[in-house]
């Protein structure tokens, strides 16, 4: 399944793209949430029973607030994330890009009662995959979008060309014969260069070569990864 | 330029954004300017096509400093008190309809139950189970200690739980199901409303009118009217869906939502505090009668007055 891509215009006219997280993603958030509230409500029986009634009564103000709270409260003031949708990296905002606020919050987790039925989430997975936008019945009247998160993205390093092993003399001003959609081809695969495996870097530069072979340069990763540096204008 | 030399420049300066954003310790009065300049930076990367991944970092960078811009910064305690001191009164009396049409649900069997019950005794077995009716019957034996539900000492904080528990969750219940075109609100409010109607009709026809009604007067104003509000909020849910009009459903719903929050929110508060009157207050018995009738009189009064008259004189909120 492709990932789905939202575009928000803030107001200064910067458009700005979501990706819009898919069902297994909260899915595996919801899991994680429901184990982790099952927790606190065994904790909290283990505590509280010896208390007797009084014990008794906080017990169901817990198994209340653990229902119907737990996920308003971290969703308003943890950044729109509950534990489980953090280990996934995933967030509830606004349609708009902004944070969810109390009032959108609490709409789309009480209107989870309508996502749950009959069974399992029927109408809420229904409903999420039927939307261009992902959203459960909850989200829709609550104007908010489940996205993956982004803040673990960082600048990447520089690349680093091993420049002893390029033996042959590319003349710079080849990089102009290449088309935008081609020069991105090449810095993508520098990119992910450090992170791919030996046989991997081989396989996908294969699909570079034919690029290379027609201004009859040898199909070598680390050509690829000079005609790259030189497209950045790295020295 | 080309992208590495760009990078050079900037790297520093991004670093220093990423590094307060993560912190969370922005400077309020570099946002506007930074925001601004990060923009532009987004833009030159773009229209050079520099590579995607400095192109999502940038985005990742403006997407936080654009949520911390239009974030709403105002005092939450003060926009508590000016939704529930003008929202809540001016919502509810802007769309009174849903309202009528839920109390008319929800009072109609609640009040004319009881009546007939009283010329036809034999009705409340109908309604009532013969277990329910036992139960009740010595619930509200005016020979009891404490009224309501059977107490033992220290039972109070127990009681309160639950009807935070149950109370709440069935409103809220009653609010959600409204989705269904307003079908199960308005099952929830009728239900209810013959259910009261039923455990009152028997309890006066079996001649224990001072002690039911000593025990629910305390409460009987916020729990009644919760329940009530709860279904008015899940009717207009369900107009939406049903009628959404010029929109589009999916539109007409996210309005809705928006004009039902103030309504089950006050439902919300409602159901806590008639817990919290039922279970300290409703069930002692150390009080004279009259008290007791005084005390859910006021009660009445003040959320007549709260809803009728409150922010009136306030305009767009």
């Amino acid at each position: 399944m492709e990932t789905i891509t939202h575009f928000i215009e803030t107001p200064e006219g910067v458009k700005l793209p979501l990706k819009i997280a898919g069902i297994w993603s909260r899915g595996a958030a919801w899991l994680i949430d429901f184990l982790i509230r099952g927790l606190i409500y065994i904790m909290s029986v283990i505590v509280l029973s010896s208390a007797e009634l009084f014990g008794t009564g906080l017990i169901l103000l817990v198994i209340f607030i653990l229902e119907w709270f737990y996920p308003v409260l971290y969703e308003v003031l943890r950044d729109g994330m509950t534990p489980g949708k953090k280990a996934l990296n995933i967030q509830v905002l606004q349609s708009n890009g902004t944070a969810v606020d109390w009032g959108s919050s609490l709409i789309r987790n009480l209107l989870r009662t309508v996502d749950i039925l009959p069974l399992f989430y029927g109408v809420g997975l229904f409903s999420i995959l039927i939307t261009d936008k992902n959203q459960r019945i909850g989200d829709f009247a609550a104007d908010t979008i489940v996205t993956y998160g982004t803040d673990k993205s960082t600048l990447m390093k520089p690349i680093s060309v091993p420049v002893q092993d390029v033996k042959q003399i590319i003349p710079l001003s080849l990089t102009d014969n290449f088309t935008n959609e081609e020069k991105n081809a090449f810095i993508s695969y520098s990119e992910r260069y450090d992170e791919l495996s030996k046989d991997r870097r081989v396989e996908l530069a294969e699909i570079i070569y034919p690029l290379l072979t027609k201004f009859e340069i040898a199909g070598t990763p680390e050509n690829i990864l000079y005609i790259a540096a030189s497209i950045l204008g790295n020295e | 330029m080309k992208q590495t030399e760009f990078v050079q420049v900037n790297r520093g300066y991004w670093q220093g954004i990423e590094d307060a954003l993560n912190r969370l310790r922005y400077s309020e009065s570099n946002l506007p300017e930074q925001y601004q300049l990060l923009s532009h930076h987004l833009a030159i990367a773009r229209s050079r096509q520099y590579s995607d991944s400095l192109i999502q970092y940038l985005e990742s960078l403006i997407l936080k400093q654009h949520q911390l811009l239009y974030a709403n910064k105002s005092n939450i305690t003060e926009r508590a008190w000016l939704f529930f001191r003008i929202t809540v009164p001016q919502s509810f009396r802007n769309q009174y309809q849903y309202s009528v049409i839920a109390s008319l649900l929800f009072f109609l069997p609640l009040i004319i139950l009881p009546l007939i019950i009283f010329y036809q005794n034999s009705i409340s077995d109908y309604i009532l189970s013969a277990d329910t009716m036992e139960s009740i019957k010595s619930m509200y034996n005016p020979d009891n200690k404490s009224l309501g539900r059977e107490r033992v000492d220290d039972s109070d904080w127990m009681m309160f739980g639950y009807y935070v528990y149950n109370n709440t969750g069935i409103g809220f219940r009653t609010f959600a199901t409204g989705f269904f075109i307003g079908l199960g609100s308005a099952f929830f409010l009728l239900y209810n409303g013959i259910y009261i109607g039923a455990v009152m009709g028997y309890l006066v026809s079996i001649g224990y009118s001072e002690s039911f009604f000593s025990f629910v007067a305390g409460h009987s104003a916020f729990e009644l009217t919760a329940i009530m509000l709860s279904g008015a909020a899940g009717l207009i849910l369900g107009n939406a869906i049903l009628k959404p009009g010029f929109h589009s459903r999916k539109h007409a719903i996210k309005k809705a939502a928006k004009n039902a929050l103030p309504l089950i929110t006050a439902a919300m508060i409602l159901f806590f505090l008639a817990a919290i009157i039922e279970a300290f207050w409703s069930s002692r018995t150390d009080f004279p009668v009259f008290v007791k009738y005084l005390v859910g009189i006021l009660l009445w009064g003040a959320l007549f007055y709260y809803f009728v008259f409150s922010g009136r004189h306030y305009r767009g909120s």
